[in-house]
């Protein structure tokens, strides 16, 4: 199953190029789906490293004892258990100590929904209308969140940042890595894709029902997202007929953006992801119905407390699953979660990711995996540790979009490698050293390597 | 320890003789008694409900049901220092929320006994946890009433059945700062002032209680049931539980313990860590959340994982909670081994979520250690508790064994063997 989900990644993939290739052609007056906020992104010092002698969790189900990381131009070179380490790179010894890659979490609000969480710079839901595909999270982000910090000395290196879930569809997310950096240009993935948020359920028709208006119920909440995807398909129609034009040389009219309709063009073309905040299994159901009747695909359900009850349904179409292991019960859509949700998923081939959604948790994705993993070894789901790093790494890198760049550890990836104290499933595990792009960023050991936000600057509680 | 243990073998001795059918021994277990250095290949012997002995070559009383824990782990049964078990199913259905506080008529007199539904889903999560007993604490209720106490709290047992109430009125809930001033005055400097005009008023009453029966009293902001609920706080029978972020709050929450003579525990706390000494030297305990590390609001600029480790090495007396009221109780388990890699002394971590917690709230005669006289309150682990690759194999109450399925385990069988 994860195999079908792969391939058709790669029909997205192609979708996409040729969406490029055309709008290389295209004049500045059609629509434009290039990107006018670029990354500026750079990965900073990755002198040529050899990491040895650690037990390594490659992210692909592969656990190497004693192995040899050699990482060049801060993409991983060599991996395995004979490597001979060239003269003139740096040494780290990791004797005694484990190596994942690093962690990647795949719905947050960091910098969105920030620390502080004052209002006046609380940017996480235009909760004003039902539908705002056209706002983005990465003009929302505050870079300096003190949260990207604590995340980062989790092993956090990769956080997919999406707007909030109030609305039926939220707006853009954002990949970033998870570096310093004064701009949130400065720490965006480059060539990462973006994803539209969409949400189910109770928040959407509370928020609105609240207001005495559309969406009041469930049934509200999918005539919405029809009503969107039909003023979808005629935009793209609308914009291909102006295309043809144009390159036959024909007068047309000139094409006027909408920036929500531009953004769920660019789902029904394939270039942008979907993550869909759902939790009840009869919702995705729907959802899943939804997303054939208008010709897209949803990379993955997120919070999905009830994903384990649809296992076959998600397993045939390719979906993948962001969950936690431990939260749930707080509202009527969440009363039916279970720990056992993501080794279920796992048992039946689907890609599962355990995420955060929280600032707190996305600190210690690596323990929330392994609450997941007991559980399932409760329920006789005997998954193996080196599986099970992948929910914390090469899973949320498929969700995200990213899978062929970062989330294992083979080499052409970034070296985005986290060093351990322990094993990453014992709670007594701490990450030691921090590799994004093969540059150090976090050390637990070296205060060189422990950024301090802007905000925490200079405060008189600074811990010791 | 060692004297622990040596009367833990003599009354043993006399058991021989005594022995009932009730009487069960539980050997072949490393027994870590939660108070007290940790007994390898011990047993322990119950009999009606209560530990008789603990300890190593204890002497099988004749008639005793054995039971061979096979070399596994032993602890107390947890203890969560802060919860809303019982007062809530789904915190967003309003019909089932009894987490909040009273009105300007009705604050310190609130009382959580009345509200506790025994049938709770997160009772049964908490005791696959490993948790056995839990402080039920009502929330302050924010409006523009005056409110300022947030009401009294008990201790309950997870035991499954209707009789999960243990000790009613073992504290009364007071929030400062922020949370303090959404329920009191409009700011701390109102704040304060309310909390203290409070107190003196519960003082005259107690001097007086006479003239207030028949009326010859000036009027009091605060209703006869609160003033009722105030007086064990101001007799020191029972602590005055507070809310307290800034170190600053802390340190308010400190003077009105010398001003009142109050004993008085701390939630939340995350600055505790700066005026750590002060606490330590007024016997203050501090209810701890390890994975609260981020400043949320300008109250918690100094929230650091560390903040657990720091008090316990100054000689705080900690207990460590899970990441709710709720469904997160059973992390707290979690939440001590975190805690642990990041300085809190493993000799002092069980502390936390046993016989700590239980001296807070004035419940250590009764459970917090596995020692003689107490509850038979105990867990059998597969391992090592804190690491969540664990489970909790059995979970005992009163040496009697609970069962380990809550709805959503029920929910996770139903659906290992089937799925659309």
């Amino acid at each position: 199953m994860i195999y079908r989900f792969r391939k058709m990644k790669s029909v997205m993939y192609l979708s996409c190029f040729s969406m490029l290739f055309f709008l290389g052609n295209s004049s500045a007056s059609t629509v434009s789906l290039s990107n006018p906020y670029p990354s500026t992104y750079n990965p900073g010092d990755n002198d040529p490293t050899a990491i040895i002698g650690a037990t390594i969790f490659d992210g692909n189900g592969h656990r190497i004892e004693g192995g040899t990381i050699l990482i060049e131009h801060g993409k991983i070179k060599e991996i395995g258990s004979n490597i001979a380490v060239p003269s003139g790179v740096k040494i780290i010894d990791a004797t005694g100590r484990w190596i994942t890659p690093g962690v990647i979490d795949s719905h947050s609000h960091i910098g969105v929904y920030p620390a502080p969480a004052v209002r006046g710079q609380v940017d996480v839901n235009e909760n004003v209308e039902p539908n705002t595909s056209q706002v983005w999270a990465e003009h929302s982000i505050w870079p300096e969140d003190p949260s990207f910090d604590r995340a980062r000395e989790g092993g956090v290196t990769t956080l997919l940042i999406l707007p909030g879930s109030a609305n039926l569809f939220g707006g853009r997310g954002v990949v970033v890595k998870n570096v310093p950096s004064v701009t949130e240009q400065g720490m965006k993935f480059p060539g990462a894709p973006y994803s539209l948020k969409m949400a189910c359920g109770e928040n959407p028709k509370g928020r609105y029902g609240a207001k005495g208006r559309s969406p009041a119920t469930r049934m509200g909440n999918v005539a919405g997202y029809r009503k969107a995807w039909i003023e979808a398909l005629e935009y793209n129609k609308k914009w291909k007929i102006s295309r043809e034009k144009h390159e036959n040389g024909q007068s047309a009219e000139a094409f006027k953006r909408d920036l929500a309709l531009e953004t769920e063009a660019g789902v029904l073309n394939g270039d942008i992801l979907v993550q869909n905040h759902c939790y009840r299994s009869d919702e995705m159901a729907v959802m899943i119905d939804v997303a054939k009747e208008f010709g897209y695909h949803i990379t993955a359900f997120h919070h999905a407390v009830e994903a384990y009850k649809i296992r076959k349904l998600l397993a045939q179409e390719g979906i993948c699953v962001a969950t936690w292991s431990g939260r749930g019960g707080f509202k009527m859509e969440a009363y039916d979660a279970i720990e056992e949700n993501a080794a279920l998923l796992h048992q039946a081939g689907i890609c599962v990711a355990i995420h955060s959604d929280s600032p707190v948790l996305s600190q210690r994705l690596n323990i929330e995996s392994a609450v997941a993993l007991a559980a399932g070894r409760r329920i006789g789901i005997n998954i193996s540790e080196e599986d099970a790093v992948s929910w914390f790494t090469s899973n949320p890198a498929k969700i995200l979009g990213i899978s062929d760049k970062t989330g294992s550890l083979v080499p052409g990836k970034s070296a985005d490698v986290v060093i351990w104290s322990a094993d990453p499933f014992s709670v007594y595990a701490v990450a030691e050293d921090v590799f994004i792009d093969g540059s150090l960023k976090y050390s637990r050991n070296d205060k060189k390597y422990q950024h301090v936000s802007d905000f925490d600057l200079g405060q008189h509680a600074e811990a010791p | 320890m060692r004297g622990y243990i040596f009367l833990g073998f003599f009354s043993a001795l006399v058991l021989i003789h005594n022995a009932r059918a009730d009487t069960s021994v539980y050997t072949n277990a490393h027994i870590f008694p939660g108070d007290g250095a940790p007994v390898i290949d011990g047993s322990m012997i119950v009999r009606d409900g209560k530990i008789v002995a603990t300890g190593k070559n204890v002497p099988l009383p004749v008639g005793a049901r054995i039971i061979d824990l096979e070399g596994k782990i032993v602890t107390p049964g947890f203890i969560s220092a802060d919860t809303s078990l019982g007062l809530v199913e789904v915190p967003s259905v309003g019909g089932t929320n009894d987490t909040r506080g009273g009105t300007s008529r009705l604050s310190a007199g609130v009382d959580v006994q009345y509200a506790l539904n025994s049938d709770s889903n997160y009772i049964d999560l908490a005791r696959e946890g490993g948790v056995t007993s839990a402080i039920v604490l009502p929330e302050v209720r924010t409006g523009d009433d005056v409110i300022v106490f947030g009401g009294q709290a008990a201790s309950i047992k997870t035991v499954r059945g209707l009789a999960i109430l243990s000790h009613a009125k073992v504290g009364v809930t007071l929030d400062l700062g922020e949370a303090g001033v959404a329920t009191g005055g409009s700011s701390r400097a109102a704040d304060m002032v309310l909390v203290r005009s409070a107190l003196d008023d519960v003082k005259l009453y107690m001097k007086k209680r006479a003239a207030y029966e028949i009326g010859k009293f000036r009027p009091l902001t605060f209703s006869r049931e609160d003033l009722d609920a105030l007086v064990p706080v101001l007799e020191r029978k029972i602590p005055l539980i507070v809310s307290a972020h800034r170190a600053s709050d802390i340190l308010q929450a400190v003077n009105l313990v010398k001003e009142y003579k109050l004993k008085i525990v701390i939630r939340g706390g995350e600055e505790a860590w700066r005026v750590a000494k002060i606490l330590a030297d007024a016997d203050i305990g501090v209810i701890v959340t390890p994975t609260s590390d981020l400043p949320e609001t300008f109250e918690k600029l100094g929230a650091t994982m560390k903040n657990a480790g720091l008090l316990a090495k100054a000689g705080v007396k900690i207990a460590i909670i899970g990441n709710d009221k709720t469904q997160s109780v059973r992390e707290l388990r979690y939440n001590v081994g975190m805690a642990s890699a990041r300085g809190l002394p493993l000799s002092k971590a069980l502390d936390t979520v046993t016989i700590n917690p239980a001296k807070m709230f004035g419940l250590d005669k009764t459970v917090g250690s596995l020692v003689k006289g107490k509850d038979a309150d105990f867990v059998v682990w597969s391992g090592d508790p804190f690491e969540p690759l664990s489970q909790a194999l059995s979970v005992y109450i009163a040496g009697v064994e609970q069962p380990l399925l809550s709805r959503a385990r029920a929910l996770a069988l139903r659906y290992s063997g089937f799925s659309q």
